[in-house]
């Protein structure tokens, strides 16, 4: 065996050895990147064919978060056009190169929420409402998909409330209630979210009691901003709360 | 001096007869005992090379060899200059770069003052040439130098030394500040053969120092060789030009095929055994006749009486065809 | 005879060269930190004059180009837009000067014949690769600090313009409509818009991304010198490298499978476990997206991180080294 043999080997073995030994290193460490939410997801063929061969590469090639910007561009693009479906259509591939960019989710969110095209004869109620809420639905979708990737981030379930609180036609307070409470119960939520579950509630039937509860204790704390006052003062009527129990405000009353 | 025979059947008067001492084909300079480096064995000569072969592989399916240096053996005394001349592809450049640890031998071995050449530090003594040389484009002549010397382990006092030194010596120090990438051919084996001189050498190997070189460039690159010769530096040449090699050289080596053919002294090695050069001076044309027939007279001086030389050219082509 | 014939070659030699250098009475030293400095150095010097520099122009009229092109977009996607293009720059050119510029290097001097001359001084051969190693990831070090401090500047900047733009905005909504003084929803809005800024803009954690893309970038110049080593065109050197930089992204599935312990599969599992021990998991450094998306990167993680670069470096080096050490040039 020749001296540039004999190394070759050596440097095979040690390399071996190494790349053997190393995949007790580097899973741990992988598995915790995974755990932090690091990487949310890896990509499939749907996602090569809609990047594409090159954008695909790139990817793979850690440049996700590149391809993803120049879709974003592009997306908006076809936005500003009046492409709607494929500034949509970009978004659905975006949220696949980085699934766990809220901000890409909520893009999606919002082209398709505001995409919407009012018919131009108004009439035909009926129809214009089941479009609309197609769209609206999109954007939905869009916020269900990123519960998968981010199930404890308050923003997709603020989201999906407002959705069913001013979106949906027609809304659908129970469900609205629903995310909402959700959000509210999120790590590092924002404390309306608690006051807009309490507000939706007070509007889903069967809820009122439930409602004024959230609510009296919201006052009760001292948040005694304007709409916690009416929809508190509207539940007392609603429930028929003796007067002496009933909150001494009278001004905002609708 | 060289002589024509026929000036001399001629009967020319200023012919001269010089008698040649025959010299032993041993190594000329065979007196360099002394050694003021450590590591080193004292009588160990500058190169030894015993029994060197070296086998390339061809890439392809089958396993098949080409055999690039057959068995070669040679000794460089120190001081000497050494010339290794043959066509293309015979094997010098393979020669110099086992040598130099470049390539590694497939049998045989090399040292360098008695040190194993395949070994780093015996890397410390040496100084290489390699033929078409085109250095650091980027650099300039002092930075060259300055690389060199540091990555020999030069102390900054000797790297400026060393480099104004060898900047003078291979007449290149208007050019110091200049990138090598606007160089001339001359300039660039020139400071070739600074960096080759950097650290010192006991020994340094020039492959085919004036190869693309114009004739004037190309006397510079010879005097410098006989500069360094005079320094007592042990040279070991390989070039085409074999005008340049009898200029220079002490000994030859000529090989061809990847075998060492011949080898000696120049003056043995280009001197025709089976005739004898007797030069004249001031003789008459009776009295040449008298020497032809008794090749001596008494009131003629005879200054030489040798062999009668070839040119190396003639002995390369003998040799090699 | 003169006294001149005393004189021994060595002790003629100093005729030319003064006094004896001080290192030719010094054994020789098997590795020589100083030397590796003087190629690296040498490396570093090299990649700049062939001014590889230039490209930081294109980087810098780059991303200043995307920090005021988009005015139409929201503050949030404008951030993000420039924080995503300026670390895929990043990413991008750290990439080609690993690849590209360390399969240059070897070939380069190899076909110069500049390895020569380096090779036959005092110089053993690994100390020549963990010259060139050094040299290319001072180069990618320094560029990189350069895009980096660039890039901070550009999202501070644009940071700080927004957040004025969208203080003015509600500023003058509020001069318009008074009464949303009292407003508590409308103020904890206008102080979301500005937090979302600020969670967007300039953060620590994007040196950590920065980080990341410099480690995976000497991982790949340590690769792109292994291969080097052994190919014996710059092509291939290169492409080679590409597949690896390619493959090792996908390298972590590989490895998961094989470690799954699955009991069916056998083949299948083989090969996994192949991949996993060939190729480096790049996937690792895959950070800029968590940092991009508000992530905030564990200390620990990036202490591992940088511990598996120096063992990669080590070890492709080790290798590179045995492959080059008997290598006939």
């Amino acid at each position: 065996m020749s001296r540039h043999t004999r190394n070759l080997l050596i440097a095979a073995v040690l390399l071996i050895s190494f790349g053997y030994g190393r995949m007790y290193l580097e899973e741990p460490m992988a598995k915790d990147m995974v755990a932090k939410n690091y990487w949310p997801n890896t990509m499939n063929m749907q996602t090569r064919d809609k990047v594409g061969q090159l954008g695909m590469t790139a990817a793979l090639g850690g440049f996700r978060s590149l391809v993803a910007s120049i879709m974003a561009v592009q997306a908006f693009t076809h936005w500003d056009e009046g492409r709607f479906d494929q500034a949509i259509a970009q978004y659905w591939v975006i949220v696949q190169l980085q699934p766990g960019a809220f901000f890409n989710w909520f893009q999606g969110l919002q082209y398709s929420a505001h995409s919407f095209e009012f018919p131009e004869d108004k009439n035909q109620r009926a129809d214009w409402v089941r479009k609309y809420n197609e769209t609206v639905a999109e954007g939905e979708r869009f916020m269900l998909g990123a519960k998968k990737f981010m199930p404890d981030d308050y923003r997709v379930y603020g989201q999906l409330g407002m959705l069913h609180a001013s979106k949906f036609v027609p809304k659908n307070w129970c469900k609205a209630a629903e995310y909402y409470e959700q959000a509210a119960a999120c790590p590092n939520t924002k404390p309306y979210y608690f006051r807009f579950s309490a507000y939706a509630l007070s509007q889903c039937p069967g809820k009122e009691q439930e409602a004024y509860e959230q609510l009296k204790s919201l006052y009760d704390s001292n948040t005694r901003f304007p709409s916690v006052i009416t929809h508190l003062q509207r539940m007392e009527e609603f429930l028929n709360i003796p007067q002496a129990d009933r909150i001494p405000e009278r001004a905002n009353k609708k | 001096m060289e002589v024509d025979w026929q000036d001399w059947r001629d009967g020319r008067k200023d012919v001269t007869i010089e008698v040649c001492e025959q010299i032993p084909v041993t190594h000329c300079a065979s007196t360099v005992t002394n050694d003021i480096k450590m590591n080193d064995t004292p009588d160990a000569p500058a190169v030894e090379i015993e029994h060197l072969t070296k086998l390339f592989r061809i890439p392809s399916l089958r396993k098949q060899t080409v055999l690039a240096v057959n068995d070669l053996s040679l000794t460089v005394g120190r001081g000497e200059v050494y010339g290794l001349i043959g066509p293309n592809g015979s094997g010098k450049s393979t020669t110099m770069k086992v040598l130099l640890g470049l390539l590694h031998a497939t049998s045989g071995k090399c040292s360098i003052f008695g040190r194993d050449s395949s070994q780093v530090d015996s890397r410390k003594d040496v100084g290489f040439l390699p033929e078409n040389p085109y250095f650091y484009k980027h650099l300039t002549a002092s930075e060259t130098l300055e690389f060199y010397g540091r990555v020999c382990g030069l102390t900054k006092a000797e790297r400026r030394d060393q480099n104004a030194r060898l900047l003078k010596l291979v007449d290149l120090e208007h050019a110091k500040d200049r990138r090598l990438a606007g160089y001339s051919k001359g300039m660039l084996q020139r400071i070739g053969l600074a960096q080759a001189l950097v650290q010192n050498p006991r020994l340094v190997v020039l492959d085919e120092p004036t190869a693309g070189v114009d004739p004037s460039g190309s006397r510079q690159i010879r005097d410098l060789i006989l500069e360094l010769k005079e320094q007592g530096i042990s040279i070991i040449l390989s070039s085409h030009l074999l005008e340049q090699v009898q200029e220079v050289c002490d000994r030859v080596g000529i090989i061809y095929k990847g075998d060492l053919v011949r080898e000696g002294r120049l003056e043995d090695l280009i001197s025709i055994e089976d005739q004898t050069e007797i030069i004249l001076k001031n003789a008459s044309a009776a009295l040449l006749e008298k020497v032809r027939a008794l090749a001596m007279g008494e009131s003629t001086e005879v200054i030489s009486i040798g062999r009668p030389r070839t040119t190396l050219e003639r002995l390369f082509l003998e040799e090699t065809q | 005879m003169n006294d001149d014939d005393h004189e021994t070659p060595d002790q003629k030699r100093t005729g030319y060269s003064g006094a004896a250098l001080a290192t030719e009475s010094q054994p020789h030293s098997i590795f020589s930190p100083s030397r590796i400095w003087a190629l690296t150095m040498h490396t570093f010097t090299q990649m700049v004059r062939m001014r590889v520099f230039y490209f930081l122009l294109f980087f810098s009229a780059g991303i200043i180009l995307v920090a005021f092109m988009f005015l139409r977009f929201t503050p949030e996607q404008e951030l993000k837009l420039l924080k995503d293009v300026s670390l895929g720059a990043m990413s991008l050119f750290a990439g080609i000067f690993a690849i590209a510029g360390t399969a240059l290097l070897i070939p380069k001097d190899l076909e110069d014949r500049t390895l020569y001359t380096i090779l036959c001084k005092p110089v053993p051969r690994f100390e020549y690769l963990l010259g060139k190693l050094l040299g290319m990831l001072v180069l990618i070090f320094v560029s990189m600090l350069f895009m980096d401090a660039l890039f901070c500047t550009v999202v501070g900047v644009r940071q700080k313009i927004l957040e004025k733009e969208v203080a003015v905005a509600y500023d003058q909504e509020l001069a318009k409509y008074p009464e949303r003084e009292q407003n508590e929803s409308w103020k904890e809005q206008r102080e979301e818009a500005l937090s979302a800024i600020t969670e967007n803009g300039l953060r620590w954690d994007l040196q950590a991304a920065v980080w990341a893309i410099f480690l995976k970038a000497s991982v790949m110049t340590a690769v792109t010198l292994l291969v080097s080593t052994f190919a014996t065109t710059t092509l291939f050197t290169i492409i080679s490298s590409i597949a690896v930089f390619i493959i090792g992204h996908g390298q972590h599935l590989g490895r998961s499978y094989f470690l799954s312990g699955a009991p069916d599969g056998g083949l299948e599992r083989a090969l996994a476990g192949a991949l996993a021990v060939i190729f480096p998991d790049f996937h690792l450094y895959d950070i800029v997206d968590a940092v991009v998306s508000g992530e905030t990167i564990a200390t620990t993680l990036l202490l591992q991180m940088s511990g598996m670069t120096c063992l990669y470096l080590l070890i492709y080096t080790a290798a590179a080294s045995f492959v080059f050490s008997n290598k006939e040039l």
